[in-house]
């Protein structure tokens, strides 16, 4: 176990609806929704907060110092303020380095803001933008990959994979439907599978659109505290168990050979479980807030993340295990394809699954109680944060 | 509350929305083909400066389908068209690419006689910023020798892999890659991705024509997973681009030390 001078806990969770539309405001006025949301949740103001840690990604709307512009929207004037920016994990990682100063007892109590507008520029040509200019660059297609869903068919059969990925789509949407903030709510029903998965507009190879997630506008705040605030603040607060952060080199031809390179998530995966003494994560989590960028990755990420070997996440997936009230609920937020601003989406993650444990959820919160929950981010050429949240405080 | 128009007044609508001045030089026809009890089909011609409503579909260079209440609910801004076509209510038929330019030719649809109450001003810029990358020492070596038709790749002291294009250090090993070795040019294919979607190429700024394809190549010489990423002739009959096909590049003429000298590389029958 790495070193902490003290527990730290998720204790309010403000979130802006996520949106295509949001040309009614600016940034600023934009980010302000959601912390206004999560000091009301709080009951703080802006004279508690000690620390903001802000960030998005830069390459989106070409903003450079959206911290200073947004200081009239996040109250952060005067404060201490630290600005994060590391691709889709940037959410997770402002989550990271808020319980890290927490932690550390630099501060008390610290805001992480994590936002995206991208209606504001364009993600494709964004995200291409993040590769090796010297190579990748001219080869990169944004995040739009199809050779998870190429693969997936060579191992399991066309039929059986992409239907298995579609049942993926249509239960991350009915989670959707039942949580007012997401973007994207279609009402897709079982019985459009077939004509989904052979008819939605291809993007790369199997990868369709139907798959692929949004580009949304929108902000996330998660207000963290260390232990004796955590207590006076929130009746049942989400401590920070652990988390942890994997890279590998930016080259991705390393990953796609004859035979299917190991993923970071399955590292990171092994590493926390290890730390954590967790045996069996399929029984012991509670609820599981991934990072799902397309219905064909996320259903190949429970693989890695679960560390199974053979076909048990499609099984998951296939007897409806998933669905917010199965054994394995995954996203009952609708995750990732559902609602992407990318700044926010690994904050999301941490912040979805903080209000699963307080019971702050809403009309999708898990009808059994959840104690114990893992949550994850995801970045550009495949790196990974992973983390843990507790109903209970933890000993060490 | 509000009457919402119907099917009808919006397709005719399109006479006094047309942005004249964009489609003076235009020559194309749209069908819509509207499904549900107030829809109907009909055809929107564009000639000669001029917008024609026919009813029917004659023959349109593309056709969108969709039903009524999302068409209505599309045209009111209600409705995302991205989520629309994704959930498969919108369909397009034809020429995709006139269907999204034609997005311009009209302006937004306001409901007659009346003047929106709320204007949301955007401002619009486009940055254009020229790049200058240095190689160094390692990838200047790799792409000089492009230039002769030679792929270059280097090894790691420590684990033997060759790395292509190269690296300074192994990543893996942390310990620098001396030893330079050629490999390929011929390879197998590991896995490839068919592009239908038209992204801008960072290199030039155009759209790119699509479907291309990009590809993971192990060339002769180089060992499992260090395959090294390029294109395929876009030409390829789908059907070829099989794991375990065997690889060829096609260099271009006139090369000047980059990823393009490389033309893509193709498959070798038999």
């Amino acid at each position: 176990m790495r070193k902490r001078q003290r527990e730290v806990a998720i204790v309010g969770v403000g979130q802006t609806k996520y949106s295509s539309h949001r040309e009614d405001v600016n940034q600023p006025e934009m980010i302000t929704e959601a912390i206004v949301e999560a000091l009301n949740q709080t009951g703080l103001t802006m004279d508690h907060i000690d620390c903001v840690v802000h960030g998005n990604m830069e390459l989106f709307e070409m903003i450079h110092q959206p911290d200073l512009w947004h200081t009239i929207g996040t109250g952060a004037m005067g404060k201490e303020c630290l600005r994060l920016t590391t691709g889709g994990t940037t959410g997770a990682t402002l989550v990271c380095a808020a319980d890290a100063l927490v932690a550390s007892g630099m501060h008390d109590i610290v805001m992480a803001i994590g936002f995206e507008k991208l209606q504001e520029g364009h993600t494709t040509g964004g995200i291409t933008n993040m590769a090796d200019p010297l190579w990748g660059r001219k080869l990169q297609s944004g995040a739009l990959v199809g050779i998870t869903a190429t693969q997936m068919i060579e191992e399991f059969g066309e039929q059986r994979a992409k239907k298995a990925s579609i049942d993926y789509r249509i239960i991350m949407d009915m989670h959707a439907m039942k949580n007012e903030k997401a973007h994207r709510r279609l009402g897709l029903k079982f019985d459009m599978a077939e004509d989904l998965m052979n008819n939605s507009p291809r993007l790369v190879g199997e990868l369709r659109m139907i798959h692929m997630c949004s580009q949304s506008d929108g902000a996330c705040v998660v207000i963290l505290a260390s232990e004796d605030k955590a207590k006076e603040i929130c009746d049942r607060p989400a401590w920070i168990v652990d988390h942890v952060t994997v890279h590998r080199e930016e080259h991705m031809g390393t990953l796609f050979g004859l035979k299917k390179g190991k993923l970071t998530h399955r590292h990171a995966a092994e590493v926390l479980f290890k730390r954590n003494n967790i045996k069996d994560p399929v029984a012991e989590f509670d609820v599981f807030e991934m990072y799902d960028p397309s219905s064909w990755w996320g259903l190949d990420w429970l693989r890695e993340f679960l560390l199974f070997d053979g076909d048990e996440h499609l099984r998951l997936v296939e007897d409806r295990e998933i669905y917010m009230d199965g054994k394995f609920p995954v996203n009952p937020s609708g995750g990732v394809i559902a609602s992407n601003p990318i700044g926010a989406t690994a904050m999301v993650r941490f912040a979805e699954a903080g209000l699963q444990i307080m019971g702050k959820a809403g009309e999708h919160q898990i009808k059994k109680e959840v104690n114990w929950a893992l949550a994850s981010g995801f970045g550009g050429t495949f790196w990974t944060v992973l983390g843990i949240l507790s109903s209970e405080k933890p000993k060490r | 509350m509000k009457q919402r128009p119907s099917v009808k007044d919006i397709i005719f609508s399109f006479i006094d929305r047309a942005n004249y001045h964009l489609i003076k030089d235009e020559n194309c026809s749209l069908g819509y083909d509207i499904t549900g009890g107030g829809g109907g089909k009909w055809t929107v011609k564009i000639q000669g400066g001029k917008v024609y409503i026919e009813e029917g579909l004659k023959g349109p260079d593309v056709v969108i389908s969709m039903k009524d209440v999302d068409f209505i609910g599309f045209t009111l801004g209600e409705l995302d068209v991205l989520n629309l076509i994704s959930s498969g209510r919108l369909k397009i038929d034809g020429d995709a690419t006139l269907a999204q330019k034609s997005a311009k030719f009209f302006k937004k649809y306001t409901s007659s006689g009346k003047q929106d109450t709320e204007e949301l001003i955007r401002l619009k810029q486009i940055l254009s910023i020229p790049q200058r990358f240095s190689t160094g020492e390692v990838m200047g070596y790799f792409l000089y020798n492009l230039k002769n038709k030679k792929i270059m790749a280097n090894r790691c002291p420590k684990c033997g892999r060759l790395q292509c294009p190269p690296r300074e250090v192994c990543a893996i090993c942390r310990v620098e890659a001396d030893e330079w070795v050629e490999v390929g040019p011929n390879g197998i294919l590991t896995v490839a991705d068919i592009v239908y979607y038209a992204s801008p190429d960072p290199l030039t700024g155009e759209i790119r024509k699509t479907p291309y394809i990009t590809a993971y190549i192990l060339l002769d010489g180089c060992s499992d997973p260090d395959t090294f990423w390029h294109e395929i002739d876009p030409d390829t009959p789908h059907e070829k681009l099989k794991k375990g096909a065997l690889v060829r590049p096609v260099w271009n003429e006139k090369r000047i030390g980059a990823i393009t000298d490389i033309k893509y590389f193709e498959v070798i029958e038999g």
